[in-house]
């Protein structure tokens, strides 16, 4: 099914073309799940009039993302579950459990391959990782950050790890990488919060010079916001102090693991050609027009052996371009504001918290 | 730690909060003191009158609650309960711990107290809201013509200030408003040796409908059905204790069922009463679990305001607190079908257009399994003296025994 979206150049489908193409395949991915996950079938019954062939992308029914956290979601039989992919989650917090087959699993690195391969070539570049490797080396802190360090990790070599376990700066590690491969091009990846809090205000006067790398970066905006910095604060910074100019963040879960909406070079965020986002108002739920912000659903054809392939998000966001074709790029181009803020409703019955009560 | 005074709300020592109090100690006037009364009566006046109605209706309840000829009734009532030999005097100092997130309850419990004569602490919901700041503000004018306000404190604290465990020793009354997790967290701290304390742990509530009595109902008795259910689930977010969760069918309802919820989804738009995004999500969320979890069959987006699960009746049903216009739709061809959801966590259950007989056999299980108050719908969050059960009135005061 990915084949013909895999063949064309990355990021180039514009959106009619896009969805005309898509609607079939996540009409069959819609039946496929309703016949193979009983709960899905449920939802499709109870709540979308028993539909498995939509007729426009806007009308697929779809799942809030919080259910993979309630319920086990699998369209496979059990035996054939490779790997049970968890988000990441605060100490406590329940997290969404994803169950991925070989044939996903597969997927899920065809379209990553295919993503990254747009910005880093088809040749495997050296690796710095602006992480520790004991997030995936001890079994006991592996979470979905250590899966996601070594999820990117098959798409460099050479890794050396700029940070120590205790996430200070490895300096001589860095240091050697750069002396190494730094003439060369070079790849970095790491988790946005901590590539701005461990690696770039630890190093930002020591003169490094990363002109020839690129950096790959993910993970939220909600702790920088807090620094304030946003994503044009974080470019200017990083090309001042190291001389870096390819810096490409990017937007995914984990339930849609192969689907990464990449930087385009407007700094918008888009969806890979087998994917799609819309944006819904959050009083109607319905789509809405192009730079009005509402709620984030994702599509994507990867989730085979679970029902995720169309997913109302908790984030919210807002579609500022309509294939702008900048270099090659098309499709929506996706800002993303953020999580929706919680809610406090009223009642007769305290939570008793910390904070309330006593 | 502050308290309310004329100028609002003012920082004050713990200490010397705790010796105003201590000062306090057979401050109290007879119950149905005329001050007392008159001072209920000036608020009254001006809740009814509140220029925040419109976005705090439950504020002209509370004022309708407060008017002298209901309180009258309620003094009626408390005296021809009183044996010959007895008289009534007020219990001493009492202290009120409200639910931290609702405006209104607090007045109910300090108003009923104040009418027993006691000297009253009441502790402040945590977030002064404009509504809670007018209220207070409001409050504050009454009491001061009266010389009042020196044995009416209200005030607000942190939980970690340890005040709950200072004032709860020096009250003979110890009113918990606020569930369970609360009334145990607040229990570790004893009251007098010689006071009451009394807890309001979490109810659930339904309403009951007949569908062949809807099924009769013209346009107007219709919208003006939907009008009191409106009110019912949204005042306090659908999470006050009296407020339905589930509505019962009695009979089949067939079309009548999208008819009642299309109309109560219309006013609930009229009123404007307003959801969050995250709220919203949160309603998307349940229901889809729901579906998935095969503990509901068909769900129903009216808006993002009023959303119904169709349901089986089961003894869980109840337990889903979801809020604001998460409705279960449940049909019964039998009264007696309800019983198993009724249990000692079971509050009121408001009731349209059920014959004589469904009523009778209604208050028998209601009786034998659990529930505290049987009310026409529109009067599931009214409240009353007695409450889950309990005579505040009674247990606000002391009787002095007297043969002569």
């Amino acid at each position: 099914m990915l084949d013909k979206y895999l063949a064309l150049t990355p990021y180039s489908l514009a959106v009619s073309e896009r969805r005309a193409k898509m609607l079939e395949d996540l009409n069959a991915l819609t039946l496929y799940h309703a016949t193979n996950c009983e709960p899905y079938r449920r939802i499709l019954d109870g709540l979308w009039g028993g539909q498995t062939g939509a007729a426009c992308v806007e009308d697929m029914p779809y799942l809030p993302v919080s259910l993979f956290k309630t319920h086990q979601l699998l369209s496979v039989a059990n035996d054939a579950v490779r790997a049970t992919l968890t988000s990441s989650g605060t100490t406590g917090a329940v997290v969404s459990q994803i169950y991925v087959d070989s044939d996903t699993s597969r997927n899920q690195q065809l379209g990553l391959a295919n993503s990254l391969g747009h910005i880093l070539g088809k040749k495997r570049l050296p690796m710095l990782v602006l992480d520790t490797d004991a997030t995936f080396r001890n079994p006991k802190y592996m979470n979905a950050r250590g899966a996601g360090v070594l999820g990117m990790m098959r798409f460099g070599r050479d890794h050396h790890f700029a940070l120590t376990p205790d996430l200070e700066p490895a300096v001589d590690v860095v240091e050697t990488f750069l002396d190494k491969h730094g003439d060369g091009p070079f790849f970095m990846f790491g988790f946005t919060f901590l590539v701005w809090t461990r690696f770039f205000e630890a190093l930002k006067d020591r003169g490094l010079d990363l002109s020839n790398g690129v950096l790959i970066h993910s993970g939220g905006w909600k702790k920088m916001e807090e620094q304030a910095v946003d994503n044009s604060v974080f470019r200017a910074r990083f090309q001042k102090s190291f001389c870096l100019e390819k810096i490409y963040n990017f937007y995914g879960m984990v339930e849609q693991l192969g689907s990464i909406f990449l930087e385009g070079p407007d700094g918008l965020l888009y969806p890979p050609n087998f994917s799609d986002v819309i944006i819904r108002d959050p009083e109607t739920f319905a789509p809405t027009p192009k730079g009005t912000a509402g709620i984030i659903q994702v599509l994507s054809l990867i989730p085979g052996s679970y029902p995720g392939h169309s997913l109302l998000t908790e984030d919210m966001g807002v579609i500022e371009a309509v294939d702008a074709d900048h270099e090659g790029w098309n499709g929506n181009g996706l800002r993303v504001i953020g999580r929706v803020p919680k809610a406090e409703l009223r009642g007769c019955s305290d939570v008793v918290s910390q904070k309330l009560s006593v | 730690m502050e308290l309310f005074t004329k100028n609002g709300l003012q920082p004050i020592d713990p200490e010397a909060l705790v010796a105003q109090v201590d000062a306090l100690t057979f401050s109290g006037r007879p119950p149905f003191d005329p001050k007392s009364v008159e001072v209920l009566g000036d608020l009254s006046k001006r809740l009814i009158r509140t220029p925040l109605a419109k976005q705090a209706p439950q504020l002209v309840a509370l004022g309708f609650w407060l008017r002298p000829s209901q309180l009258s009734l309620a003094v009626k009532r408390f005296n021809a309960k009183l044996p010959a030999e007895a008289r009534a005097k007020a219990r001493g100092i009492a202290l009120h711990l409200p639910p931290q997130n609702v405006d209104t309850l607090f007045v109910y419990s300090w108003a009923l107290s104040l009418l027993a004569g006691n000297v009253n602490i009441t502790r402040l919901p945590s977030e002064m809201t404009d509504n809670l700041s007018w209220l207070m503000s409001t409050i504050s004018e009454v009491l001061e013509p009266h010389g009042l306000a020196k044995t009416q404190l209200f005030c607000s604290y942190p939980h970690y200030s340890h005040m709950t465990e200072r004032l709860s020793s020096r009250a003979d009354l110890r009113m918990i408003w606020g569930g369970d997790a609360k009334i145990a967290s607040v229990s570790k701290f004893t009251v007098r040796p010689d006071g009451l304390s009394l807890g309001f742990s979490d109810r659930k509530s339904f309403s009951v409908i007949s569908a062949r009595a809807y099924a009769a109902m013209d346009d107007a008795a219709r919208d003006a059905a939907a009008g009191h259910l409106y009110n019912d689930i949204f005042w306090f977010d659908q999470l006050g204790c009296g407020s339905p969760r589930v509505v019962f069918w009695l009979g089949s309802p067939n079309n009548d069922r999208q008819d009642l919820y299309r109309r109560i989804d219309a006013i609930a738009l009229q009123k404007e009463y307003s959801v969050e995004t995250a709220t919203a999500l949160s309603k998307i969320s349940h229901m889809n679990e729901r579906l998935a979890s095969a503990q509901a069959s068909k769900a129903t987006r009216y808006s993002n305001r009023l959303s119904v699960l169709e349901a089986q009746i089961d003894g869980t049903l109840l337990d889903s607190a979801q809020g604001a216009g998460m409705l279960y739709d449940v049909s019964i061809s039998n009264i007696t079908q309800i019983s198993p959801v009724l249990n000692r966590h079971t509050q009121t259950i408001t009731h349209l257009g059920l014959s004589k007989a469904e009523l009778t056999t209604l208050i028998q299980i209601m009786a034998r399994y659990g529930g505290y108050r049987l009310v026409p719908i529109g009067n599931a969050l009214s409240f009353s003296n007695v409450w889950d059960g309990v005579d505040l009135m009674d247990h606000m005061t002391r009787q002095l025994i007297t043969q002569t």
